[in-house]
């Protein structure tokens, strides 16, 4: 059972008009990030992502994610610029039945049957980070304060 | 403790196998495994089985059934498990157990769960018939993702006795085959049953021909080329495009015999299935091949076929594991697998890969009741396969997980 994904976060992982970036990486140990142009929450908390090239880097990687239990990580940014970071590992590779078919049947119909549908990836959550900057620092700044420059603390 | 009871303690286990191959997928090892030793479902498993949703229809030779028994499996990455129902009596070896554990059918091994599985669903045509009242499903079979066209059920290497392959179980069948029509099909319903599974979208990505070696005609082999040119133009007779997607397994055919097929049909891929990857072992193994083609001239056609089709679209199926069958074949896995391998990266140099299926003695065939490898012979072999393809950057797609599902060594190719 992975970690489950807040009603505010799962609002910003489904919001096509935000930014959402799967990372990966694979057997040849090429680190490749690529943009999600779908992907949902499930009500267990794990994240299904429409994979649609087959031919692809990242879905290279994700089977070999799934393979050897390697973690992958989707970053995501909310309408204020606040950013996420969600780690999980692939556990599942949807390419056929009901499910996959009637989701098929969208993407043709949104791409007017330009792009087709490789592989509904369903990805158990791990780790959910807020990865805002100004809260990364000021946690930084608490946690290590030996580590920043001196201008920034010296008087006026 | 008899040798079939006591063969856990002969051979590295699959955790083993695991630990000394970590560069082969675990997934993919129990994949390779389950194929070697073969499965036997529980009543808590077949109970789980809805005819209504799963594939339970099978027509492949003159296997006709309509049961409650799952045609095959596939595990959580997609691929597919094409598996046959054994006995230890029959591989030496225990096979897997499919039971269900809370509700959803799991793969066992000593009792021991081991990894989840689901069955095939049905295709939609699959309850219709054609015009002509043929049921869809005994004109064309299905995989997850594949239309399978299984267009005779004799293969003429049968008719010199001895001629036939030997690991092959259409042996004990060719009594029965040898005076049918040299097609099964009817065109007509062939063409209706390909439109009407078109019609699911999202399900199928290729169709597949395949059938026994027809060695008739002004040339040999011609009346096969010129069935396969027939069935083919009654497929393609659905598509819009020129070519789509399909894989003819098929023997290696002649310079005017390919080109011939290749300009009056819309087949993309080409599989003359060498089966051993050793001159002397073919000649033994599959006699009848090398009578009317020889080991060579395969060799040759397959490397003409790749001018033909391209680089990436012509692959060779090989019975991995036969190379070692008694008495003649090789005498330890290791000699097996270094000449093996020394001859796919050969036939990798000139643009053709190697999709390995592992062998299994099947009842009928010449080889039954004999030895297959260890699962580490089979480990070593996936991986090296692999390797050469990737060296000689062939394309993987042709006989991937989608487009076939028999060969671990080809899923490798989807990382």
């Amino acid at each position: 059972m992975g970690i489950k994904i807040s009603d505010t976060l799962k609002k910003v992982l489904e919001n096509e008009q935000l930014v959402r970036v799967i990372i990966s990486n694979g057997k040849e140990g090429k680190t490749h990030g690529s943009r999600i142009h779908k992907m949902s929450v499930l009500d267990n908390g794990n994240i299904l992502y429409f994979e649609y090239l087959e031919s692809s880097l990242t879905n290279k990687n994700l089977i070999y994610s799934l393979w050897f239990d390697k973690e992958i990580e989707i970053f995501a940014e909310d309408e204020a610029f606040h950013d996420y970071s969600i780690r999980g590992i692939p556990k599942k590779a949807i390419i056929e039945g009901e499910f996959f078919e009637a989701e098929y049947r969208k993407v043709q119909e949104k791409f007017d049957g330009q792009i087709d549908l490789s592989t509904i990836w369903e990805i158990e959550v791990t780790s959910v980070e807020n990865t805002d900057l100004l809260e990364l620092s000021k946690k930084e700044q608490e946690t290590y304060p030996m580590i920043q420059h001196l201008d920034r603390i010296a008087k006026d | 403790m008899s040798e079939q009871e006591n063969w856990r303690e002969k051979e590295p286990s699959l955790k083993e196998v695991i630990v000394n191959n970590p560069e082969v997928p675990p997934l993919m090892l129990l994949k390779a495994d389950v194929c070697r030793r073969g499965i036997t479902y529980t009543k808590a498993a077949l109970d789980l089985v809805d005819s209504n949703i799963h594939q339970t229809e099978i027509k492949y030779l003159f296997r006709e059934d309509k049961g409650n028994v799952p045609v095959a499996l596939s595990p959580r990455d997609g691929s597919s498990l094409i598996v046959f129902l054994a006995t230890n009596a029959e591989t030496g070896r225990d096979p897997y157990v499919v039971d269900a554990l809370d509700g959803i059918p799991y793969i066992f091994d000593n009792g021991e769960p081991i990894e989840e599985v689901h069955y095939w669903t049905k295709p939609d045509y699959y309850s219709q018939k054609t015009s002509r009242g043929t049921e869809m499903w005994k004109v064309v079979n299905a995989r997850p993702q594949r239309l399978d066209i299984d267009t005779n059920d004799c293969c003429h290497f049968w008719d010199k006795p001895g001629g036939g392959c030997k690991y092959c179980f259409a042996a004990g069948a060719y009594n029965d085959a040898k005076n049918l029509p040299k097609c099964r099909l009817n065109l007509d319903d062939l063409r209706e049953t390909v439109g009407a599974a078109l019609k699911q979208k999202g399900r199928f990505s290729t169709i597949m021909l395949t059938g026994g070696s027809i060695l008739s005609g002004k040339e040999v082999l011609d009346d096969e080329v010129d069935m396969y040119i027939e069935v083919l133009q009654a497929v393609g007779a659905n598509f819009k495009t020129r070519r789509f997607p399909s894989q003819l397994v098929a023997t290696a055919f002649n310079e005017r015999q390919l080109e011939r097929l290749h300009e009056k049909t819309g087949l993309m891929g080409y599989t003359p299935d060498i089966e051993v990857l050793n001159a002397e072992k073919f000649k033994w193994i599959c006699p009848g091949k090398e009578e009317f083609v020889g080991y060579h001239e395969w060799k040759r056609r397959l490397y003409h076929a790749v001018d033909v089709f391209g680089k990436g679209n012509v692959n060779t199926g090989i019975v991995g594991g036969v190379e070692t069958a008694t008495p003649y074949g090789f005498k330890t896995e290791e000699e097996a697998l270094r000449f093996t391998l020394e001859e796919a990266e050969e036939l990798a140099e000139h643009g053709v890969s190697c999709a390995a299926s592992i062998w299994q003695a099947s009842p009928g065939s010449v080889f039954r009741n004999q030895k297959t490898p260890t699962l580490d012979y089979f480990a070593k072999l996936m991986h090296g396969l692999d390797e050469i393809r990737r060296k000689n950057d062939i394309p993987p797609f042709l006989d991937d997980y989608k487009r076939c599902g028999s060969h671990p060594n080809t899923d490798l190719g989807r990382m």
